[in-house]
């Protein structure tokens, strides 16, 4: 009896599988019956959204080509519809395949809807089945979403890959925030901060164009577009929020000349105090870096102080950057786009109760005191002996 | 079925899997926030109320042991007390519906969304209907694998997190005082329902119960904390918008070349949910036959998937009756009658039987 239930049971497990494991989406659905979404461009209309999307181009699937030839990887589709859902679903009645989400890449967002109410335009992505939270989000800067996603760039070219790339690696070079769905819904519903989405811009290049980073558009409180922040301003968020990855310091040592050093890791510190009614920040940035450029003559091993002078220039460096961000964002956008709101409530829950009711003017407010300490851990290949001149 | 003795950390196993497939696929209610840093703490509440809520049982079987008697022969020595195997039979009648609808709307939610997931469920039901008849001893030797499999796979996906955990996504502790953390804390101690079933396996079960039990809630706790943690880390106030904050969280999970981590672990997830519904469906066909011994286990075992069968397309239909059987209300009972209720019922019986023959004695 056992045994038969034991064949039983085998049986059982295995025909499950073979019926219902054996594609990606729903029972016997082959891939070339997919729309694959590598990105996906959404504008605001009059009456609604339209949508832009790059999907993988799959030769056997023998549906209608799209805007593009065989040739290409991808090819490119747009509908129309009353609501982002909408917009995608009908995009099957040019396709002819089901869409899958799973696989998307990036979200651009145009200028005009990153204008309107940002969650809305989110909601699809938070809920779709499909869709994945860590879906990358930009906004096209100074132009529309299908624009960005439309962009000639090489024929051969996954535009929705190299977009993810951009995104990704800007982030990991702590050059701009990297914004995924999860990001976006955290700082949306977050009472104090507002959100810091790196902007795309199209660049022309010869017959081509290119994708550009241009630093961060900022969606306000109002979950709607309040302005850009240029790439030298979104360079210090990640020094003020404790998101310090790898990327560059280059910095003017005493005599004028440059150095530049690679990050190798960082962390940032802060005190919160009030004092006055005003709240005071003490952030302390910590970085421990790597030489990687000198000019001019260097000498190691005959005077220590060389390195201390290139470690006092690499924290001016940073306290410039970092600074330089909070004179923009408290002077010109009054936007948190640093968290400091969150820190609060996190380090000094009574202050924060304080303060939130009004925290834009509470954020213009604050007196930050900062600090860098870096530590120069390695300078490269060059011998400590070394001497150019 | 084969009834044979097991060891406790078999069987602890079991109720380890049972409780972590009910963490997995956890709703939180409407008012209480999971992406508070508080819901990290809610397993400590959870080893708190089940280290007291065992008190009953252990009562019972500490007696039981005493005088040689055991869950079987308590019900059988007075009619009456066949309304105990009713009501346990009924209870994980409920549960085994519970578990396996949660699961056919994670399923139709997460893995195979805009599919009729009728099939997949039903053969799910049946498999541990089949499961079943082999016997708690199968399912607890079972249980010992199948607890090392998820575990260490679960805890490989939420260390691949360890990057992804943000510090500001955490929130102060009892930032609004403790009444909702406590509340939902008390919510998620009562998912521990399978507690009860000590009582229904305390004659199979060898070794030191009490030791293994505390071990059971205690490692457990340390588990969920650590998932929590994770879950709270990396997806902030994001959990709160997700109907499955713990599928969400490990959606997030990449280890080199495998970028799709959810797959694989979902595919282990389902071991919880096999050894959760095989486990109550083994309690509920255990307490007929106590109730109907002439009947066969086999087709105690058809009928109650078939019936499990129905009411599962019934209640799939309609994501309103998916909200009935999260209840609240309905959640608590079902815990506190097998946990509290019933073992008090058979001490009282115990005591009352002893009485009875001391008189006729004396």
């Amino acid at each position: 009896m056992r045994k038969t239930v034991e064949k039983l049971l085998l049986f059982v497990v295995v025909m499950t599988s073979f019926v219902l494991f054996s594609s990606c989406e729903g029972a016997g659905t082959e891939l070339s019956e997919l729309m694959i979404m590598q990105g996906i461009g959404i504008d605001v209309i009059d009456d609604g959204y339209s949508v832009c999307v790059e999907i993988l181009n799959n030769e056997q699937s023998g549906s209608p080509s799209g805007d593009s030839n065989s040739e290409n990887k991808t090819k490119i589709y747009s509908a129309n519809g009353e609501t982002v859902a909408k917009a995608l679903n009908s995009l099957v009645t040019k396709s002819g395949n089901l869409p899958l989400y799973a696989h998307n890449r990036v979200i651009v967002v145009g200028e005009k809807a990153a204008n309107s109410n940002l969650s809305d335009i989110l909601d699809f992505f938070e809920r779709d089945y499909d869709s994945r939270p860590s879906q990358l989000i930009c906004v096209a800067k100074n132009a529309t979403a299908e624009e960005v996603v439309r962009a000639k760039l090489l024929p051969d070219a996954v535009k929705s890959e190299i977009l993810e790339n951009l995104l990704e690696e800007s982030y990991n070079q702590s050059l701009t925030p990297r914004v995924r769905i999860i990001d976006a819904v955290n700082y949306m519903k977050d009472e104090t901060t507002i959100l810091a989405i790196p902007a795309i811009k199209i660049q022309q290049s010869g017959e081509n164009e290119n994708y550009e980073l241009d630093g961060c558009a900022l969606v306000g409180k109002d979950k709607s577009f309040s302005g850009y922040i240029d790439s030298e301003t979104a360079e210090g968020i990640a020094f003020l929020n404790n998101k310090i990855k790898k990327g560059e310091i280059t910095a003017t040592l005493p005599n004028s000349q440059k150095a530049t050093f690679l990050i190798n890791k960082g962390k940032t510190k802060y005190r919160i105090y009030e004092e006055n009614n005003t709240l005071h920040y003490d952030v302390s940035v910590e970085i421990s870096c790597d030489l990687d450029e000198v000019e001019g003559e260097e000498f190691f091993s005959a005077d220590d102080g060389v390195l201390e002078t290139f470690q006092t220039s690499a924290g001016e460096a940073v306290l410039k950057k970092a600074e330089n961000t909070l004179v923009v964002l408290q002077g010109e956008h009054l936007g948190d786009a640093v968290r400091f709101g969150k820190l609060l409530r996190l380090k000094e829950p009574e202050l924060y109760k304080k303060y939130k009711d009004n925290w834009e003017a509470s954020f213009k407010n604050i007196k930050v005191s900062l600090s860098a300490d870096v530590t120069i851990r390695r300078i490269g290949e060059e011998t400590f002996h070394s001497k150019k001149k | 079925m084969t009834e044979k003795s097991i060891s406790a950390p078999q069987f602890f196993s079991l109720l380890y899997l049972s409780m972590l497939g009910t963490l997995f696929m956890y709703i939180s209610s409407a008012d209480i926030k999971i992406a508070s840093t508080d819901s990290i703490l809610r397993p400590v509440v959870f080893v708190a109320v089940n280290l007291v809520a065992i008190v009953p049982s252990y009562l019972f079987i500490k007696m039981q042991r005493k005088t040689r008697l055991s869950y079987g022969q308590s019900l059988q020595g007075n009619a009456a007390f066949k309304i105990v195997a009713v009501c346990y039979g009924a209870v994980y009648f409920l549960d085994a519906i519970m578990t396996s609808s949660r699961f056919d709307l994670f399923a139709s939610s997460e893995l195979f969304p805009g599919t009729d997931m009728t099939f997949f469920i039903l053969g799910l039901v049946a498999v541990c209907g089949a499961l079943a008849l082999l016997g708690i001893g199968a399912l607890a030797r079972a249980g010992i694998v199948f607890t090392v499999i998820v575990t260490g796979a679960t805890i490989f996906a939420m260390l691949t997190l360890i990057e992804e955990v943000d510090f500001l996504n955490f929130t102060p502790l009892f930032e609004f005082g403790a009444e909702d953390f406590l509340k939902d804390s008390l919510i998620f101690s009562a998912h521990a329902t399978g507690i009860g079933a000590v009582v229904v396996f305390s004659e199979n079960i060898r070794e030191k119960l009490l030791k293994n039990y505390i071990l059971w809630v205690i490692l457990s706790g340390i588990v969920f904390v650590f998932i929590l943690f994770f879950v709270v880390g990396t997806l902030g106030v994001f959990a709160d918008t997700q109907l499955f904050p713990t599928y969400a969280a490990v959606s997030l999970a990449k280890f080199g070349l495998l970028e799709r981590l959810d797959a694989l672990e979902t595919a282990i997830w389902i071991l919880c949910v096999v050894s959760k519904l095989t486990l109550y469906m083994i309690i509920v066909i255990k307490s007929v036959s106590y109730i109907f011994p002439k009947v066969s286990k086999t087709v105690i075992s058809v009928c109650l998937s078939t019936i499990i069968g129905f009411i599962l397309v019934f209640i799939s239909g309609d994501v309103k009756r998916f909200g009935f059987l999260s209840s609240v209300p309905l959640n608590v009972v079902l815990y506190i009658i097998p946990v509290v209720v019933l073992p008090g019922i058979l001490i009282i019986s115990c005591v009352a039987g002893r009485g009875l023959k001391r008189a006729k004695n004396g």
